[in-house]
């Protein structure tokens, strides 16, 4: 017997085959319904915004590990990219390309690499570039192009969204055709306008077991319970703005959520009130990505005292 | 201008509320402490190493002050002179003759003497490997390799020495905290005397199988053959176990016995010179 | 809807690819005999070199009350006593019987012989109906007899319940929830009618009225074997499980089958189980029946080796590893057991014990480069006791067995759920098992 070639390790022995980056992987195919509406309703802007936000995540997170970290590259786990492709739909796509490469720079360098890079960051990477781009450019992150179908080019006709325009009481949320808003065919960033496709993009994250129901679910029932109490139509506040988005797929995050499925659901309602308080009382007329952060800086509080259930109550300590 | 006024109030007064808030807090919950405690903390090293047996440094100096001596409490990483300013904090005599001691590997499994048999394949941690199987070398009393030790060390006195894959030890560094001798799997590191002139004599292998058994496994391995004790002049060394142990309060540091091992067992910190007829004897 | 435990668990593919045959593995000319094969005080040799022993002779007693006896699986003399290598590569004492030629062929006769009477499913209850209990006890811990699952916890004493103490329910474990391994259900199918009928005996030694053999339901043919065996006269049901790893756990066991949780740190007889491992029952009724000791226990060779060599082997305790029937795979990962909880082996030419279930061989390393930890959650969603092995893990890595003791790390049951989940590919496990022996002191 050669024993020159006996490997031996602690058990268990077998790997369930799943990775951290076929998840990203998971994600980005999850995503590709949102981003062909993105491209079918805005054309070739959307599509240089969002080659640009990939390429500007990609090339930060390089060049941060290759130079300033000096370890080995990660870009090999798609999650730069995936970054990258969430930015680019939380912006509305003409929004100057300078702009769109300092989101990227924020999203990658600032809120994750300083942090320690995957797996360390507080905050979700894409929605502090977005954010950073809404406080520092809101005339510029707050005009959109109006959809126009077919991926014809923008027609340079730009509008508020309509979130901004009920709260500014230019528009009766009574009146609103739910079915546009479902399809898509109403102003907003790249990838809010479709809740369409960002339902897909749901069922199928549920289907590879990629995400949990917990925390989009939760969110929804947060911010539905808010809305009945407030008197608006919770249809138009679901598939309005970017709630749909964030709900499926930057509130899911892993880094950034809650680890337990009763934390995911206290994190979930949580986001969906704060949300739509935003909305209905506060001076912006879109919470959803104010209300993730807020909420990913309390998860290592839900982590903390909300600890999985046991399978068992502990037995009366004996004193010893 | 009135508003200008307001706000400059308004905020004045908001500070000077908090101010009184927690002023009153301090002063609720304060507690008197011995000053001399942050006296003797401050003259500590700081490294809350553990070394002592305490949780810390301020753990050991409130031991000290609250035993008003250092009697039985010992912080193995001061030196001398620290220790005789705790002591003068303390108004007690220092303690003296605590010898100063270092941690010596017993073990001497480099890669040539005991070649790698199997491969590894899990968390690069001597206690997770120790708790499945013998090692990547057969030998299950030698040292695994993969560096608890040097993690443990709050001094950066441990380095894998890349070529024998062995733990070494910096004379200079190690404050004989015992960090290392407590979290090695197979209790291969001890603190012995830094010696006279720092010669050191140990045994370097914790292998406590018979001879045969011993050099299958590892070529340097002690056998218990016993030479080196007949060769000890003053009695220090003992075989149990087939295994040699060097009593460090009696050994002489005269390195007879390193010349007689034959598998090269026995390390010294000193270069031995070959014993020639009537070797040198150290004088005492 | 099935029955199974509620918390956690995962679905490993299964690979139960062997066969379900048991081939008889020929005795081996020399057998190493550790003295410590079971959980609790090393048992304690009655012979000595040089000794003539015959094959089923007791050759190391008892020293405690939890503590087993072992017996001579061949005929031979006692060559020596010394330090035999185990599985792992490290030294145990053992006792080494060394079989002539004549000694190995009447032994292989013998026992040809024995198998013969048996493999006949008559059942015949004259001798196990006129036995009291303590009889029945009595013959259990005269033979040696440990909990066969792996634990390796001695029969008689989770046989003998204390006076004033009631267990309701005897649960046989035919679960086997490990992927790969065989020899559970190859017992199951080959001899149920003798299972049911070491059923009967422990019911009768512990007078606990009924009896539930529980397995999963990937063992249909089993399931069908044994439920033809039944007796009516004996309150004993086999019940299906729904298939999720660890079902074989004892806690997730007495769950999926009562519905009760047992607390933590207690024995399932806190809620008035007693959970037995089904070729525990099997040996049982060989103590009795037959007056065999435990000398030799079905294990599955199994893994990444041509099909026709992943079978079951009728093999005497002592035999060395290499001597079962199969070729190693190049660069390959030996394990001792099932792939999730069992050990790996470095060392072949190392003795089956009572607790070899199995050898799993599997190609290559089985690990891929850790990532970091990007908070899933897939581990606490995994872990059957409702624990936090990231954060276990992390107080072992670190050092703080304290706070890991306060997070429970004692429950551990140390089923690798987390590890085989993680995404990131981390040695979840390795550093929780660290946790759990640290804290302990």
């Amino acid at each position: 017997m050669n024993t020159n070639t006996m490997i031996f390790s602690p058990s268990p022995h077998l790997h369930t085959g799943r990775t951290t980056p076929g998840a990203m992987r998971h994600v980005l195919v999850a995503l590709i319904p949102s981003v062909a509406a993105a491209l079918y309703f805005f054309g070739l802007p959307a599509l240089e915004v969002l080659l640009v936000s990939i390429a500007a995540c990609v090339a930060t997170e390089w060049l941060i590990t290759r130079y300033m970290l000096r370890r080995p590259s990660t870009i090999a786990d798609c999650s730069a990219v995936l970054t990258g492709v969430l930015l680019a739909l939380n912006l509305p796509a003409n929004l100057p390309l300078w702009m769109v490469v300092a989101g990227s720079v924020m999203a990658i360098g600032i809120a994750k690499m300083a942090f320690g890079g995957l797996g360390c960051n507080i905050f979700n990477p894409a929605l502090v570039g977005r954010v950073f781009l809404l406080i520092s450019f809101p005339v510029a992150m707050t005009s959109w192009p109006l959809p126009s179908a077919g991926f014809g080019d923008a027609d340079g006709q730009t509008g508020a969204t309509l979130l901004s325009r009920i709260s500014e009481g230019a528009v009766d949320p009574a009146t609103v055709d739910s079915l546009q808003l479902f399809l898509g065919n109403i102003g907003g960033s790249m990838g809010e306008v479709s809740a369409l496709a960002i339902l897909i993009g749901f069922v199928y994250l549920l289907t590879v077991r990629v995400i949990k129901w917990h925390i989009p679910v939760a969110i929804a029932v947060g911010l539905v319970a808010v809305d009945l109490l407030a008197g608006y139509p919770p249809v138009v506040d679901l598939l309005s703005g970017g709630l749909l988005l964030g709900a499926v797929f930057m509130a899911t995050d892993y880094v950034t959520s809650p680890m337990t499925s009763r934390g995911m659901l206290l994190y979930g309602v949580l986001i969906g009130i704060i949300t739509a308080s935003i909305r209905r009382w506060g001076a912006y007329p879109e919470g959803m990505s104010f209300a993730i952060l807020i909420m990913n800086g309390a998860t290592p509080l839900i982590n903390r005292y909300i600890r999985p259930q046991r399978f068992s109550p502990r037995r009366k300590e004996v004193p010893a | 201008m009135l508003l200008f006024l307001y706000s400059i109030l308004l905020l004045a007064g908001l500070g000077l509320a908090g101010a009184l808030v927690l002023y009153a807090t301090a002063r609720r919950f304060h507690i008197d402490e011995d000053p001399r405690i942050d006296t003797i903390t401050s003259l500590l090293p700081g490294a809350n190493c553990g070394g002592c047996g305490l949780k810390g440094c301020r753990d050991f100096a409130t031991q000290c002050v609250r035993q008003g001596s250092l009697d039985g409490i010992h912080c193995p990483v001061s030196s001398p002179a620290a220790i005789g300013e705790i002591a003068k904090v303390l108004g007690v005599e220092a303690v003296t003759g605590v010898e100063r001691r270092i941690a010596v590997l017993k073990c001497n499994g480099t890669c040539s003497a005991r070649p790698e048999l199997y491969t590894y394949d899990g968390a690069r941690s001597c206690a997770v490997m120790d708790a499945i199987a013998v090692g990547t070398r057969g030998c299950s009393y030698g040292c695994l390799g993969c560096g608890d030790c040097v993690a443990v060390c709050r001094f950066g006195a441990i380095s894998i020495n890349p070529e024998t894959m062995l733990p070494v030890v910096d004379a200079d560094k190690c404050t004989a905290c015992g960090a290392c001798t407590a979290e090695c799997p197979r209790h291969l590191l001890e603190l012995r005397p830094v010696g006279r002139r720092d010669r050191r004599v140990w045994v370097a292998c914790s292998n406590r199988e018979r001879g045969a058994v011993a050099r299958r496994v590892c070529q340097a391995a002690c056998i218990g053959c016993g030479k080196c004790a007949r060769e000890c002049p003053f009695g220090a060394i003992t075989v149990a176990d087939n295994l040699a142990y060097i009593n460090p309060d009696t050994c002489k540091a005269c390195g007879k016995c390193v010349g007689v091992c034959p598998t090269g067992a026995i390390h010294a910190t000193f270069t031995i010179v070959p014993p020639k007829p009537k070797a040198e004897t150290e004088k005492q | 809807m099935k029955h199974t435990f509620r918390k956690g668990g995962i679905h490993p593919d299964a690979h139960k690819t062997a066969s379900r045959r048991i081939l008889f593995q020929p005795l081996p000319l020399t057998a190493w005999l550790p003295l410590s094969q079971h959980i609790g005080a090393p048992s304690v040799p009655v012979v000595k070199k040089g000794d003539k022993v015959v094959r089923g002779q007791l050759i190391a007693e008892n020293s405690s009350f939890v503590s087993a006896g072992l017996h001579a699986p061949i005929s031979g003399t006692v060559s020596s006593i010394e330090p035999v290598v185990m599985p792992s590569g490290k030294p145990a004492q053992a006792i080494i019987i060394k079989a002539s030629d004549e000694e190995h062929a009447s032994d292989e006769a013998a026992r040809a012989a024995y198998w013969d009477t048996m493999i006949p499913n008559v059942t015949d209850r004259t001798l196990s109906e006129s036995l009291t209990s303590e009889e029945i006890v009595k013959r259990i811990l005269g033979a040696g007899i440990v909990g066969l699952g792996g634990a390796t916890f001695p029969s008689h004493v989770k046989l003998s319940l204390k006076p004033g103490i009631k267990a309701e329910i005897l649960i046989l474990n035919g679960c086997e929830c490990e992927p790969y391994l065989m020899c559970d259900d190859a017992l199951m199918c080959t001899w149920p009618a003798r299972i049911v009928e070491g059923v009967e005996l422990m019911m009768k030694a512990t007078g606990i009225p009924k009896a539930v053999i529980a397995l999963e339901d990937n063992k249909p043919e089993a399931a069908k074997a044994l439920r033809d065996a039944l007796d009516p006269a004996y309150d004993i049901s086999v019940m299906t499980l729904r298939t999720k790893y660890p079902q074989g756990g004892e806690k997730q066991l007495v769950e999926a089958v009562t519905g009760r949780r047992i607390a933590s740190g207690a024995l399932p007889l806190s809620v008035g189980a007693i959970v037995n491992n089904v070729a525990t029952a099997f040996a049982v009724w060989q103590a009795v029946a037959t007056g065999q000791p435990l000398i030799e226990r079905v294990v599955t060779v199994t893994g990444d080796i041509p099909a026709e060599q992943q079978c079951n082997y009728m093999t005497a305790i002592g035999t060395p590893l290499s001597e079962l029937p199969f070729t190693l795979p190049e660069e390959c990962r030996a394990i001792v057991g099932g792939p999730m909880m069992g050990r790996s082996a470095v060392r072949l030419d190392a003795p089956v014990m009572k607790g070899t279930s199995g050898l799993t061989l599997l190609k290559g390393k089985g690990r891929r480069q850790p990532q970091p930890c990007v908070r899933c959650g897939a581990c606490v969603d995994a872990c059957p006791m409702g624990l936090e092995p990231y954060l276990l893990s992390t107080y072992g890595r670190l050092r703080m067995f304290d706070e890991a003791r306060q997070a429970d790390v004692a429950d551990c049951l140390e089923c690798g759920a987390c590890s085989w989940s993680c995404p990131s590919s981390r040695p979840i496990l390795d550093y929780i098992r660290i946790a759990k022996q640290r804290s302990r002191k």
